[in-house]
């Protein structure tokens, strides 16, 4: 299990009321309604601590019917706490890590949704949300100005803003009307 | 008027101590929701208090209540959206601000 991973799984169960889901749903598998009623919490707050659960990767689910089913999973509880501790990761993946983090806050930040709420002041904070976007455009592929202007508009409507910055920062190339993005 | 005020106050801090026993029982998301139910109450009350400056009798309470749906407006809208994406925890949060909102609501009805 990566460093990262661990700390989020073991945030996740420093929390009284998602430590008894995992004690319901290590007896057996069960919906959101059971284990309201069983733990004698809302629906909405079953759903908001099993979201965290999975998210960590403690519970997983499958449809059923009308159902949706939490069970938990076991394999993640069987990893031995002194192998994750033994664990070593060099400074590299490390700092591949960190960056990943920054990114990832970046965007939750910036993002809801799918759409890009405002454009960052800050130059590194817009460049990964530039990248962002970006990830729409195939690598290579060439787009004329009105495609480009269209995907860029699903994620903020001033496109223009967003495509001129794309080209400074490199992130996309013009030639003429053609544009394309860079690897 | 001082009773809904005073029910108000009691409210909050009702809230607030809630948070307390379940921070101290390591329930921290849940805490988190009585602060936004203690900040909820919170603005019922700046709102009566400003309104209370302009209005009286029954004009206070339909100017208040009509305020109160207004703030709400916003409330709909982020819901709406988040339930649109299953985003469950904005989901829980604005269900706990609605819950609030009709309880406060009850209570004038109820004077």
């Amino acid at each position: 299990m990566l460093e990262a991973d661990a700390i989020k799984l073991f945030k996740c169960l420093a929390d009284k009321s998602r430590l008894q889901i995992l004690k319901s749903l290590v007896k057996e598998e069960m919906y959101v309604e059971r284990l309201a009623e069983r733990l004698d919490l809302t629906p909405a707050t079953i759903s908001f601590h099993l979201k965290k659960l999975e998210d960590a990767g403690a519970v997983t689910s499958r449809k059923e019917q009308y159902y949706t089913m939490y069970s938990i999973r076991k394999e993640v509880f069987m990893t031995n706490i002194l192998d994750i501790i033994k664990e070593e990761s060099d400074e590299a993946d490390e700092q591949k890590q960190r960056e990943e983090a920054y990114r990832k806050k970046v965007i939750s930040a910036f993002f809801e949704y799918g759409k890009l709420k405002s454009i960052p002041a800050q130059r590194k904070k817009e460049r990964i949300c530039l990248e962002e976007i970006a990830k729409v455009f195939e690598v290579g592929k060439t787009y004329d100005e009105t495609e480009v202007n269209e995907k860029i508009e699903a994620f903020f409507e001033d496109y223009c803003t967003i495509r001129r910055d794309m080209i400074s920062e490199g992130i996309m190339k013009r030639e003429g009307t053609k544009y394309t993005r860079k690897q | 008027m001082n009773d809904f005020i005073l029910y108000l106050n009691k409210s909050i801090e009702a809230a607030n101590k809630k948070e307390q026993e379940l921070i101290a029982t390591e329930c921290k998301d849940e805490a988190n929701l009585q602060k936004i139910r203690a900040n909820i109450y919170g603005i019922c009350l700046t709102v009566v208090q400003v309104v209370a400056k302009e209005k009286c009798g029954k004009e206070l309470w339909e100017e208040y209540v009509g305020r109160l749906d207004n703030i709400a407006k916003n409330w709909v809208k982020s819901y709406e959206k988040a339930k649109l994406h299953n985003d469950v925890e904005k989901i829980l949060i604005e269900e706990t601000k609605f819950q609030v909102l009709n309880e406060v609501k009850e209570k004038i009805q109820n004077l």
